[in-house]
C-alpha cells in the first residue's frame, strides 16, 4: 500500500496537518492567546496539509536532491517491474499517465458535483422545505459549483495534457516534475473543500463575498484554501501548455499548421497565466481578513466590499472561458473528421479563440451591474460584452460551412458534438440578455442566469469532453467503447438536460431568484421546478449508462483499430495506447492538418527506428483500403 | 500499456535547447508572480487613492530600499563572476547578497512591523491594511529568495556549477531581481506619495 | 520487419575505412552485393546487381537523394536509401528523418528498424521538395452555389417569421407594474426575436446539411476539400459586429432614460436597509418608519439602499429593477410605480440562512390611501397601546420600535396575516401546538425562549428559520420589550 504516492501523501499530509496546528496552538500560548482559534489554526493546518501531502507523494523529491547538489536527470524511469496501475496513483511525470491522472479526478468530481446537484433537485422540486435546512442547502449548492468548476479545471487540464505533446509531435510536454506537481496539488485541494461540509459549511455560493465571507463558519475557509491550490495547478500547468507548445512544436509546423484543439489551449493557458492570480488573491484576502482581521473589504475598517467583486471576477469571468475554450476547440477538431472536409476557416476560427480570450479581460463588471458603478461604467462593459458574440459567432458559421457538403456520420464522438453545438448555440443567444444593462438589471440573479450558464457549460465543456473520451477512448486504452451505450448515453443526457434548462428559463422570467431552497407557491414555478429535476435525474442515469460504457470497454472492450475514425491528425498515425515517448522519431510536418479530400496530401512524415506500421502518407484518397 | 521501446538510445529525442525552454518557463513564472504585487498595488490605491500617513518611518525605508538595491548589484556581480568560471568572486558576491537580503527581512519584520503600530499603522485597518499586505506579500518573496540563494551557495561551495552550466544560479539570481523590481514599485508607492 | 530484408546492400564511399567497417558490421546479416567509392561506380553497380538497400557514406558522397533517385527511376520499384555519417550526433539519416545512434548495436537496430517503410523514389522525391498540397477548385460557380442554398434560405425565412412573432408577442415576465420597466419588456422582447431569428438560421443550415449531406453507407471518400472563403468571413464578422453594437447602443439609450443621474421634481424618497433577514422602510421627509413598504401610484420614487451587515439586493419584480445594498456604500434608485396591487420586495443577493425569506410585503395605493397610511403611521406612534392590564405602555411602545428595527415584523404580521412566521396578533396566553405535537401555552417565558432559541418550539405549519442569532443581537431587557409589545397585540 505505501508503495502507492497517493497513500503516503495522505498519511504524511495528514500528519503534517495536526502538526501544523498544534505549532499554531503553541504559538498562540506563547503570546498569550487562548490556544483555540477556529480560522488561524485551521489555516495553518490547510496549509501544511498541502505542502506535507506533496511531500508525502514524492513531489519535491528531485528539487530536494538539487538543493543538495546532485544532477536528477531525466526524470522519466518508469520501473518495468511495476504494474501500469500503479503509475496513476504515483508522483509520475509522464504526460499521458497525467493526463489520464486528470480526466478520471475531473470525472470523479462531475460525479460527485452531480450527486449534489441531484440532491439540490430533489428538495427544489416542490415549495417549502422537503428535507433540508436552508444553511445544508447553501453548502450543498455553494459546493455543487465549486466542484463543479473545479471537474472542468481538470478535465481541460487532462485532455491537454494528453494531448498537446502528441499533437505537436513532442516526447513530453517541457517540465515534466511541474506537470506532475500540477496535478497533484488538486488532490489535497479538492479534499479541503470537500472539507467544507463537515467543518460547519458555508452560505455564499462558490463566489465567496465578503462580508458574508468574512463572518460565514469555518467551512468558508477550507473552501478558500482549496480553490487557491487548484487555482496554483492552473497557473503551474499553463507554464508547461505554453511553453511546449510555443517551443516544442515538430520541424516544419508552423503555428497554423497544428491542430485547431492546441489553438484552442493556447488561448486557453493565456488566461490561465494571467487571470488566476486574480481569484488567488481575493480569497486570500478574505482569508487575511478572517485570520488576522485585515479589514480588506470591511467598510468600518476602511475596506470596500465592491473591491472584491472587482478583482474576484477579473479571473471568474475570463474562467468560463478557460471553461469553453477547449471544448470548442474539441468541436473544432473532430468536425472535420467526422464530415470528411477540411475545417472551414482553420485561420479565423483559430484566431477567434485567441480574440474571444482577449475580449473575455474586458468584460468582468457584467457581473457586477447592480452594484452601482454608475452608467458609464455600466456601459462600457455592456460594449465589451456583447463583442465577444463576434468571435463566437465566427466558430459557429465556420462550423456550419464546414458540415455544408461534407459527408456526415453519426458514431458517438460526432452525436456529442453536434449535441454540444445547438447547446452552447443557446447558450450564447441567451447571452445578450444578461449582458445589454438594463434587461440585466431585471434578470441578474434569477434562474434565467443559470439556465444561461449550464448551457454555455454543457454546450462549451460537458458534451464536447464527454466527445473527445469517446473520441480518444481507442487512442488511450488500445479498445472501442460500446456505441449502442455511447449513443443511449447521449440521447438521454440531451433530453434530460433540455428539461433541466428549458424549466429554468421559464421559471427564471417569471422571477424565480438563485441560491434559494424554498420559493413562494404562489408563483407557479412548482410544475417547472419538477420537471425540472426529473430532468436532472436523466441525465444523472446518462452518466450512469457512461460509466458503465467505460468500465466494461476498458476491461473487455473490442480491441480497436490504429486509427478507426480514419483522422488524419498526428497521434493516430502511432500505436494505440502510444508509445512511451510517442514518437520514435520526431515527425516532420508537411502539410495542413485538415486537407482532407485534397488529392495527394500529407500531413506528416515518420522515420524509422520503432515508428508504428502506420503508413502516414495514406491520404485521403486510399484510407480504407490498408 | 506497451512502450515501444525499452532503452532510450534508440529513441530520437529531438534536440530541444533545454536552457531555451528553461528560460521561457522562468519567464512566464515572473509574469504570473508580478500579477500578485499588481493586485496589491491597485488595491493600495482602489482603498486609498495616493494618500499615505505621514508618520510613515522614511529613514527606515529608505534604509532598507538602499539594502535592498546594493543586494541585488551583489547578485549582478555573482551571475558574471560564475559566467566567466570565477569562483572565489561569485561565492563571495552571492554570500553578500544572502546577508544583504537577511538585512532587509529583519529591518522589515524586526523593526518595521513592530514599531508601525507605535506610529498608528495597523494591519486591521486603515492604511496598514495596504501597508502590511504589501511589506508582508513581499517579504515572503524575499525570504523564499534567501532560502533559494543560499542553497545555491552550498552547491556553488561544493562546486555544482560552472561557466557552461550554472542555470542553477541564473535562475535563482533573476528571481532575486524580480523581487527586487517588485520594491522598486511598492517604495514609492508606500513610502513616497 | 526481419533483418533478411534488408536484403541486398551496396555500400558507397570513398572512404575505405568506412566501406570496411560497414562490411564488417553487416557480416553475415545481409547481402553485400557491392562496395564502391563514387557515384559513377554506384550507377553502374546498381544497374548490375539491383540493390534493395544503398548504404552511402555522408560525409563524403555529395548527393542529395534527390539525385539518386533519378538514377533509380525506372530501374528499380524500390530502394532504401541510408544515409550514414559518423559525425557529430547524427549517425543515420534516411528520408530526412534523423536517428541517433550513440553505439555499434543502435547502429544495428537502427538499420533493422522495428518496421521499415518502403517508399517510391517518387516519394523520396516529392519528400525532398514537399510541394504545398493542391487545392482543389474553391467553390463551384456563384450560380451553383445559390441554387443549392435557396432550400435552407427559404425555409429559414419561413420558420423565422412566426418564430420572430411569437417571442415579440408573448408576456414572459411578472406583470409590468413601473414605468421604468416598460423599455426593459420592450427590449427583451426584441432580443428573444432576434435571437429567435439567430437560432432558426443556424439551425435550419444544421439541421439541412445533416439530413442531405449524410454520408452514404460505405462510403469512404472525402468530401469537397473546400478549405474558407475570406469574403464569407468578413460578412460574418462585420454583420454580428454591427447587430450586436447597434443593440448596446439602444440599450445605453434605454439606461440613462431609467437610470437618470438626476433626480425627478417631487420624488418621494424611501430609505431601505437590508439587514439579515429582512427590511426596514424609512421615510424620511415624513418621519416614518416601517416595514412594509407603501407607494402611492405614479409618484416616482427615489430608494435610496443601505445595509448594515452583508450584502443583499432590493428587488420588486413586477417593478423589474434591482440594486444592491452594500454596507458602507448608499446606492440610489428610481422607479415610479404605475399599478396598484400587491407585491413583494424579494431579497435578490445571497446573504445567509435565511436569504429565500428575506421578504417584505408592497403595497401600491392610490395618493388618497396613501395619505391615510401616512397619518396613521405619524399618529400611531405616540398613542398608548391598549391591552390587558399589567402592560407597561412604554416598554411596549419601545418594543414595537425594536421589532421594526431588528426585522421582526418581516416575518411575523401584528395583523393576523400569516406571513413566514406565525402572526403575532392573538399570539400572547394563546396555546401553541408544535410540529411534533406537543402544546404549550404562549407566556412570557415561552417567547422569551423562543427569541432567544428560535428552533425550541417550531410552531406546526411554519418552517425552522427564525434567525438564531437574535440571542447575540438584543438585550434582556430589549426582549422585555418585545414581549410587552406582543401582548397589546390581541
Amino acid at each position: 500500500m505505501l508503495s502507492l504516492g497517493l497513500i503516503r501523501g495522505l498519511i504524511v499530509g495528514a500528519i503534517g496537518a495536526v502538526i501544523g496546528m498544534a505549532l499554531t496552538m503553541a504559538a498562540r500560548v506563547a503570546l498569550g492567546r487562548p490556544a483555540w482559534s477556529a480560522d488561524p489554526v485551521s489555516f495553518v493546518g490547510a496549509i501544511s496539509w498541502i505542502v506535507f501531502f506533496l511531500v508525502g507523494i514524492g513531489a519535491f523529491s528531485d528539487w530536494w536532491r538539487w538543493a543538495q547538489g546532485e544532477q536528477a536527470g531525466d526524470p522519466h524511469h518508469p520501473d518495468p517491474n511495476a504494474p501500469q496501475w500503479k503509475r496513476y496513483f504515483s508522483f509520475d511525470p509522464s504526460h499521458k499517465v497525467i493526463g489520464i491522472q486528470y480526466t478520471v479526478t475531473a470525472l470523479a468530481l462531475m460525479y460527485v458535483a452531480g450527486l449534489l446537484a441531484l440532491i439540490m433537485r430533489l428538495e427544489l422540486a416542490r415549495s417549502g422545505l422537503q428535507f433540508m435546512s436552508p444553511n445544508t442547502y447553501n453548502t450543498i449548492m455553494g459546493l455543487h459549483g465549486i466542484v463543479m468548476i473545479g471537474a472542468i479545471l481538470l478535465g481541460v487540464s487532462g485532455m491537454a495534457n494528453y494531448l498537446i505533446p502528441l499533437m505537436v509531435g513532442a516526447p513530453d510536454m517541457a517540465f515534466p516534475r511541474l506537470n506532475a506537481l500540477s496535478f497533484w496539488i488538486t488532490v489535497p485541494g479538492v479534499v479541503l473543500i470537500v472539507l467544507s461540509f463537515f467543518t460547519g459549511g458555508f452560505d455564499t455560493g462558490w463566489t465567496g463575498y465578503p462580508p458574508l465571507g468574512a463572518r460565514a463558519p469555518l467551512g468558508i475557509l477550507f473552501f478558500y484554501l482549496g480553490v487557491f491550490a487548484i487555482g496554483l495547478s492552473s497557473i503551474l500547468g499553463s507554464i508547461n501548455f505554453l511553453t511546449t507548445t510555443l517551443k516544442m512544436r515538430a520541424p516544419g509546423m508552423s503555428l497554423f499548421r497544428m491542430p485547431i484543439f492546441v489553438w484552442g489551449m493556447l488561448a486557453t493557458s493565456i488566461i490561465q497565466l494571467v487571470a488566476t492570480q486574480f481569484i488567488g488573491m481575493s480569497f486570500l484576502m478574505v482569508v487575511l481578513e478572517r485570520v488576522l482581521g485585515m479589514g480588506f473589504f470591511d467598510p468600518a475598517k476602511g475596506g470596500d466590499a465592491v473591491l472584491f467583486q472587482h478583482i474576484f471576477w477579473f479571473y471568474s469571468h475570463p474562467a468560463v472561458y478557460i471553461f469553453i475554450l477547449p471544448g470548442l476547440g474539441i468541436i473544432s477538431e473532430l468536425l472535420p473528421v467526422f464530415v470528411r472536409k477540411p475545417l472551414f476557416g482553420y485561420k479565423f476560427v483559430a484566431l477567434s479563440s485567441m480574440a474571444i480570450a482577449i475580449i473575455g479581460f474586458l468584460v468582468w463588471a457584467h457581473h457586477m451591474f447592480t452594484v452601482g458603478l454608475g452608467n458609464v461604467l455600466n456601459s462600457t462593459f455592456m460594449f465589451t460584452t456583447v463583442l465577444v458574440a463576434v468571435p463566437t459567432g465566427i466558430k459557429f458559421f465556420n462550423w456550419l460551412a464546414t458540415m455544408w457538403e461534407g459527408k456526415i456520420s453519426f458514431e458517438t464522438p460526432m452525436l456529442f458534438v453536434l449535441g454540444a453545438f445547438v447547446i452552447f448555440l443557446i447558450g450564447g443567444l441567451s447571452g445578450p440578455p444578461n449582458g445589454t444593462v438594463v434587461t440585466d438589471f431585471f434578470l441578474h440573479e434569477t434562474y434565467w442566469v443559470v439556465g444561461h450558464f449550464h448551457h454555455t457549460m454543457f454546450g462549451g465543456f460537458v458534451f464536447p469532453f464527454m466527445a473527445a473520451i469517446y473520441f480518444w477512448f481507442p487512442k488511450v486504452t488500445g479498445r472501442m467503447y460500446n456505441e449502442r451505450l455511447g449513443k443511449l448515453h447521449f440521447w438521454l443526457m440531451t433530453i434530460g438536460f433540455f428539461m433541466v434548462t428549458t424549466s429554468m428559463f421559464r421559471i427564471g422570467l417569471l422571477g424565480m431568484r438563485r441560491r434559494i431552497a424554498d420559493y413562494d407557491p404562489a408563483l407557479g414555478f412548482d410544475t417547472f421546478q419538477m420537471i425540472a429535476t426529473m430532468g436532472g435525474f436523466l441525465v444523472g442515469l446518462s452518466m450512469l449508462v457512461f460509466l458503465v460504457n467505460i468500465v466494461r470497454s476498458i476491461r473487455a472492450g473490442e480491441r480497436a483499430p490504429e486509427n478507426p475514425w480514419r483522422s488524419r491528425s498526428l497521434e493516430w498515425q502511432i500505436s494505440s495506447p502510444p508509445p512511451e515517448f510517442n514518437y520514435p522519431t520526431p515527425p516532420v510536418v508537411v502539410g495542413g492538418p485538415y486537407d482532407y479530400g485534397v488529392p495527394g496530401s500529407v500531413y506528416v512524415r515518420f522515420g524509422i527506428a520503432g515508428a508504428s506500421d502506420a503508413d502516414p502518407a495514406r491520404t485521403s484518397s486510399d484510407n480504407g483500403k490498408s | 500499456m506497451s512502450t515501444a521501446t525499452t532503452h532510450t538510445s534508440a529513441v530520437v529525442h529531438p534536440e530541444y535547447d533545454r536552457l531555451a525552454l528553461n528560460r521561457f518557463g522562468l519567464w512566464l513564472f515572473f509574469f504570473s508572480e508580478s500579477l500578485i504585487f499588481l493586485i496589491l498595488l491597485l488595491t493600495r490605491f482602489y482603498l486609498f487613492g495616493t494618500s499615505r500617513p505621514e508618520e510613515l518611518n522614511q529613514t527606515l525605508g529608505l534604509a532598507i530600499t538602499v539594502i535592498l538595491l546594493l543586494s541585488s548589484f551583489t547578485a549582478y556581480r555573482a551571475e558574471t563572476a560564475i559566467a566567466h568560471d570565477d569562483r572565489p568572486q561569485f561565492l563571495r558576491n552571492l554570500l553578500a547578497t544572502i546577508l544583504l537580503g537577511t538585512l532587509f527581512l529583519l529591518g522589515v519584520v524586526l523593526v518595521e512591523w513592530p514599531e508601525a503600530p507605535r506610529l498608528g499603522i495597523v494591519p486591521q485597518e486603515g492604511f496598514g491594511i495596504a501597508f502590511f499586505s504589501m511589506t508582508g506579500m513581499h517579504a515572503f518573496h524575499v525570504l523564499s529568495g534567501v532560502l533559494l540563494l543560499l542553497m545555491v551557495y552550498l552547491n556553488g561551495r561544493r562546486g555544482a556549477y560552472s561557466s557552461d552550466s550554472y542555470w542553477g544560479v541564473e535562475a535563482s539570481i533573476k528571481y532575486w531581481h524580480f523581487v527586487d523590481v517588485v520594491w522598486v514599485f511598492f517604495y514609492p508607492a508606500l513610502y513616497l506619495l | 520487419m526481419p533483418w533478411s530484408e534488408l536484403g541486398r546492400v551496396l555500400i558507397v564511399s570513398p572512404h575505405p575505412l568506412f566501406r570496411e567497417g560497414i562490411v564488417r558490421l553487416l557480416g553475415d546479416q545481409a547481402e553485400v552485393v557491392g562496395v564502391v567509392a563514387s557515384l559513377a561506380e554506384a550507377r553502374s553497380a546498381i544497374r548490375k546487381h539491383r540493390p534493395q538497400a544503398i548504404i552511402v557514406d555522408h560525409e563524403n558522397v555529395e548527393l542529395e537523394e534527390a539525385d539518386l533517385a533519378p538514377l533509380l527511376w525506372p530501374e528499380l520499384e524500390s530502394v532504401r536509401i541510408i544515409y550514414v555519417t559518423l559525425a557529430g550526433n547524427e549517425m543515420i539519416i534516411h528520408d530526412r528523418q534523423r536517428v541517433v545512434a550513440a553505439t555499434e548495436k543502435d547502429l544495428l537496430d537502427a538499420l533493422k528498424g522495428a518496421s521499415y517503410k518502403r517508399q517510391s523514389p517518387k516519394e523520396s522525391l516529392r519528400e525532398a521538395h514537399p510541394r504545398p498540397a493542391q487545392r482543389a477548385p474553391e467553390i463551384p460557380e456563384r450560380g451553383g452555389i445559390m441554387r443549392k442554398l435557396t432550400v435552407p434560405l427559404l425555409i429559414t425565412v419561413v420558420l423565422s417569421v412566426p418564430v420572430a412573432l411569437w417571442f415579440w408577442r408573448t408576456d414572459l415576465t411578472p406583470e409590468l407594474a413601473a414605468r421604468e420597466g416598460q423599455p426593459i419588456d420592450f427590449l427583451l422582447r426584441l432580443e428573444f426575436a432576434i435571437a429567435g431569428v439567430i437560432f432558426v438560421l443556424c439551425m435550419v443550415f444544421f439541421f439541412y446539411s445533416l439530413v442531405v449531406f449524410r454520408r452514404a453507407p460505405g462510403d469512404l471518400e472525402d468530401g469537397p476539400p473546400v478549405h474558407g472563403s475570406t469574403p464569407l468571413e468578413v460578412a460574418w464578422t462585420v454583420i454580428p459586429a454591427i447587430i450586436v453594437i447597434g443593440l448596446a447602443s439602444y440599450a445605453a439609450g434605454i439606461l440613462w432614460d431609467i437610470m437618470p443621474t438626476t433626480g425627478y421634481k417631487d420624488e418621494l424618497v424611501v430609505d431601505v436597509t437590508g439587514f439579515q433577514w429582512g427590511w426596514r422602510f424609512e421615510y424620511p421627509d415624513l418621519g416614518i418608519t416601517s416595514s412594509e413598504l407603501v407607494l402611492p401610484v405614479n409618484r416616482p420614487v427615489l430608494f435610496r439602499l443601505y445595509s448594515v451587515d452583508v450584502i443583499h439586493s432590493f428587488w420588486i419584480p413586477e417593478l423589474r429593477i434591482k440594486m444592491d445594498n452594500i454596507p458602507g456604500i448608499e446606492n440610489h434608485l428610481r422607479l415610479t410605480p404605475t399599478k396598484v396591487g400587491e407585491y413583494k420586495v424579494r431579497c435578490a443577493e445571497l446573504c445567509g440562512t435565511a436569504h429565500a425569506y428575506m421578504l417584505a410585503p408592497v403595497k401600491v395605493v392610490e395618493q388618497s390611501a396613501f395619505e391615510e397610511w401616512v397619518k396613521s403611521q405619524t399618529a400611531a406612534a405616540p398613542a398608548p397601546p391598549t391591552g390587558a392590564a399589567g402592560v407597561d405602555a412604554q416598554a411596549a411602545e419601545r418594543g414595537r420600535a425594536l421589532a421594526q428595527q431588528f426585522g421582526c415584523l418581516g416575518c411575523h404580521s401584528t395583523d393576523g396575516t400569516k406571513l413566514v412566521g406565525p402572526t403575532w396578533k392573538g399570539l400572547f396566553g394563546s396555546t401553541r401546538t408544535f410540529q411534533d405535537g406537543s402544546t404549550r401555552v404562549a407566556d412570557e417565558e415561552y417567547i422569551r425562549e423562543s427569541i432567544l432559541n428560535p428552533s425550541a418550539y417550531v410552531v406546526e405549519g411554519f418552517p425552522d428559520v427564525m434567525p438564531k442569532n437574535f440571542k447575540d443581537q438584543l438585550s434582556e431587557d430589549q426582549i422585555r420589550d418585545l414581549v410587552e409589545f406582543i401582548k397589546t397585540l390581541q
